[in-house]
């Protein structure tokens, strides 16, 4: 097992890392994978203040072109993983030019070690390779895909961050030695300005739980392709519809199976009208999906309703008394219609009425 | 055979119901036309949602449960002057009773519809009674309003039932409708000795009970907001300071409305300055109590220094509320008092002056009962904006003119005047009989 990357995980966010780095999007790419890094080659380019290691990167929605030049002769690499992580999961490329032989290999991050993907029973996605050793510095290029498909790379999408790694030793030529200097940020893939996204996903969104005031249900949203394949690592919204329009509950990523969970508590009973909302990619149109869960009042107790059943039957009795007295006078104009007709029966239908008599 | 005899005051009061003049219909026509307006807008709050209002999470009650409270207050004109009145036996109450029940009913029906049109949602409405829980004063609010809008309709309707026999008896007979619905509405009254005490008997058992059933509606407004942890609404005061605002507004709203009738259907003869000079030192003397509890309030909540109670009352005082604090205190209550204390409310324009001013300043009071509280933070945070928008000052617009456009209506189809206790005052004549303008042909009495 390689360790070269192990202690990155131990280091400190380098300023850059508040704010996403970018790549940037350009079609066709113009970069040639030729060992060297030019001036213009690549549309976008940054270097990092931490390790000295001149990033440059450009991306074509479906492969991502980097070159990236150490300030050592030693081994050099770059690492791409889910955001907030760093080594675990992550697509890591790394490599070093030892005289006229460049080796550049296509590796994967478990826990704080590194494997070929080949080692894990993956593929070496990596498309294009190059490096070069000049004055006292390493140059690597390579070209991978955006989404290769290999279980052991990780499918970069646009519009969406991702954590950047980098490390390089001063001299060793090996993929073992631990580094001179690392550090850890983020980044974003710009997204091609001129796509228009077409797909359709399916989202669909359930209430997992007994809904009950004062009760937790976890919505659980399912967003599949077009294809019927899960769509991972996509965002989605949920809200809690509201007088004055959705209430935003959080964000969430979709797991490997295409499924997004969040928990929420029914703060009073009635209905709840809940909605998750995929925004969208690159590929595929927003989505939306609604459902409904009516919360049961709770059965726990209240103020009033175990600990003092006499203001129960006060509310009760005052409310009945006022009620009576209304009914009084209903009765007693439905009594005052009736003697208004008593003239009437005495001359028609009821003769000798007791209203008669009076 | 024999011919209809109307009284004067029959003739006064009825002349209305058959030929209004334009002046009604001027009016009916404009407050009809905000009416629209009003809907209008509420059909866009409809489509919309509430985000179409300036209410948002931190301040989500505005303009539309001001008005709610403002509302509920005028509605309490019909207990004090009908009921506290008939129950002391006040001789002079006679004209101007009826005038302050249907103020009542029309004011509740007003200000219930705000708490709904406030909902957003009005399909939500069932939730109460489905959902609604008795710990909860909003349930308590719904019961007690819903009680107090069914005995005021019966407060208004038992008085009623002898004019409406009148009318039945004595509206010309090519008014065929008002005739139906007369002897619909009537009871079949015909004056009879067991009517007349059975009828006796309901109106006092009302007018006792409508009195706490009013006191209890608005102390629960009050406890809206008094049951909350919020500064500047959570104080023991806040129940008795809400009921007699109530009274207060409400005796100011039924000046305002007299005033109206009176010009409008020429009734100086029935309703006299007395009337208002009675109703003007009502109107005083509570001022004065409303000025010592708005005193006690503000110095209660001030002295102790506490951060938010302090935060509450600078916005009230030198706040982005100061203007209208100033105009409430000044405007609303000692330039009113002025008026009436100075002129000893003789002066009939002073009186309706005043009642104008107090009306205005307790609008303003309840706005500024509800907004400020609102906006102040409860954690460290900035002020929270509010300005009504324009649907929502629409809404309010319409709410005032549907309130007048309903008492219009009532007008015409039902006598301001209680005819037959006046007459009891005066049980003869007043003057020699006479027809009523458009008298019946074939109609007569027995």
């Amino acid at each position: 097992m390689l360790v070269a990357f192990a202690l990155a995980a131990m280091l400190p966010l380098p300023p850059a890392a508040a704010q996403p780095a970018t790549v940037p999007f350009e079609r066709p790419v113009t970069a040639i994978v030729d060992g060297v890094v030019r001036p213009g080659e690549y549309a976008g380019s940054f270097t990092d203040p931490v390790t000295g290691i001149a990033v440059s990167w450009v991306h074509d929605d479906v492969n991502l072109s980097v070159g990236f030049v150490s300030p050592g002769t030693g081994w050099a690499g770059i690492g791409f993983g889910p955001e907030g992580i760093l080594m675990d999961g992550s697509n890591i490329i790394i490599g070093y030019v030892l005289g006229a032989a460049t080796v550049i290999s296509d590796e994967y991050g478990v826990g704080l070690n590194h494997i070929a993907d080949i080692g894990l029973g993956g593929r070496d996605d990596i498309l294009e390779r190059a490096g070069s050793e000049a004055s006292g510095r390493t140059t690597l290029e390579f070209r991978i895909p955006l989404d290769s498909g290999d279980a052991y790379d990780i499918a970069l999408r646009t519009g969406k961050t991702f954590s950047l790694l980098l490390a390089y030793h001063d001299t060793a030529d090996d993929l073992i030695t631990l580094h001179t200097s690392a550090s850890a940020g983020s980044f974003i893939l710009e997204r091609d300005p001129n796509r228009i996204p077409t797909r359709r996903a399916s989202l669909g969104l359930e209430g997992l739980g007994e809904p009950r005031e004062a009760a937790n249900v976890t919505l659980v949203a399912r967003l599949l392709g077009d294809d019927g394949l899960p769509l991972v690592s996509a965002v989605l919204d949920f809200f809690v519809n509201t007088s004055v329009g959705g209430g935003f509950l959080g964000a969430v990523d979709t797991d490997a199976q295409g499924v997004a969970r969040l928990n929420y508590t029914f703060l009073s009973p009635g209905p709840f009208r809940f909605v998750a909302r995929f925004e969208g990619d690159f590929e595929y149109v927003p989505a939306e999906a609604n459902t409904t869960l009516v919360a049961a009042r709770s059965t726990g107790p209240s103020v009033l309703s175990t600990g003092d059943l006499a203001v129960r039957a006060l509310i009760f009795a005052t409310l009945t008394g006022v009620a009576s007295v209304y009914a009084f006078v209903v009765i007693q104009i439905l009594l005052i219609r009736r003697v208004g007709v008593a003239p009437r029966r005495t001359r028609g239908r009821r003769r000798g009425s007791k209203a008669d008599r009076g | 055979m024999a011919k209809i005899v109307v009284t004067r005051v029959e003739k006064t009061v009825m002349l209305p119901l058959v030929r209004p003049g334009r002046w009604y219909w001027a009016i009916v026509g404009v407050l009809a036309a905000i009416v629209v307006w009003a809907a209008y807008a509420y059909t866009v709050q409809l489509q919309e949602g509430l985000v179409v209002t300036a209410m948002r999470d931190r301040i989500s009650w505005g303009l539309y449960v001001s008005t709610f409270v403002f509302f509920i207050g005028i509605s309490h004109a019909g207990t004090l002057v009908s009921a506290i009145l008939r129950v002391t036996n006040a001789e002079w109450r006679k004209p101007i009773t009826r005038l302050a029940e249907a103020i009542t009913v029309f004011a509740l029906i007003i200000g219930a519809s705000m708490v709904i049109i406030d909902l957003g949602r009005p399909d939500r409405l069932q939730f109460i009674v489905q959902f609604g829980r008795i710990e909860s004063p909003i349930l308590w609010d719904f019961i007690s309003i819903s009680f107090y809008l069914t005995g005021s309709l019966l407060y208004l309707y038992l008085p009623l039932i002898p004019d409406l026999a009148t009318l039945r008896d004595k509206m010309p007979a090519r008014a065929r409708f008002r005739r139906w619905l007369y002897t619909r509405l009537a009871a079949r009254w015909q004056g009879l000795p067991e009517q007349r005490r059975r009828l006796e008997r309901s109106l006092g058992a009302m007018a006792i009970l409508i009195i706490p059933v009013a006191v209890s509606v608005h102390t629960v407004v009050s406890w809206i907001f008094g049951m909350t942890l919020r500064v500047g609404w959570h104080s023991t005061i806040l129940g008795p300071y809400f009921v007699v605002g109530a009274i207060f507004s409400g005796i100011a709203t039924l000046i305002i409305v007299m005033a109206a009738v009176r010009k409008l259907f020429h009734l100086e003869g029935i309703i006299k300055p007395i009337h208002f000079r009675n109703l003007g030192l009502m109107l005083l003397a509570l001022d004065i109590v409303l000025l010592y509890f708005t005193l006690s309030e503000y110095l209660t909540a001030s002295y102790p220094g506490e951060t938010q109670d302090v935060a509450w009352l600078t916005l009230l005082g030198s706040g982005q509320f100061a203007p209208m604090f100033w105009w409430m205190v000044i405007g609303g209550f000692i330039v009113p008092a002025v008026f009436v204390a100075v002129t000893k409310a003789k002066s009939v324009p002073a009186v309706v002056i005043a009642a104008i001013l107090v009306n205005i300043g307790m609008w303003i009071e309840r706005y500024l009962i509800v907004v400020p509280t609102m906006a102040t933070p409860q954690t460290p945070s900035v002020i929270a904006p509010y300005w009504p928008s324009w649907v929502e000052w629409s809404i309010l617009a319409g709410a005032v003119a549907a309130f007048g456009l309903l008492l219009l209506a009532f007008c015409r189809f039902f006598p301001v005047i209680s005819m037959w206790e006046v007459a009891e005052k005066a049980p003869t004549p007043l003057s020699e009989p006479s027809p009523i303008p458009e008298p019946p042909t074939a109609e007569v009495v027995d």
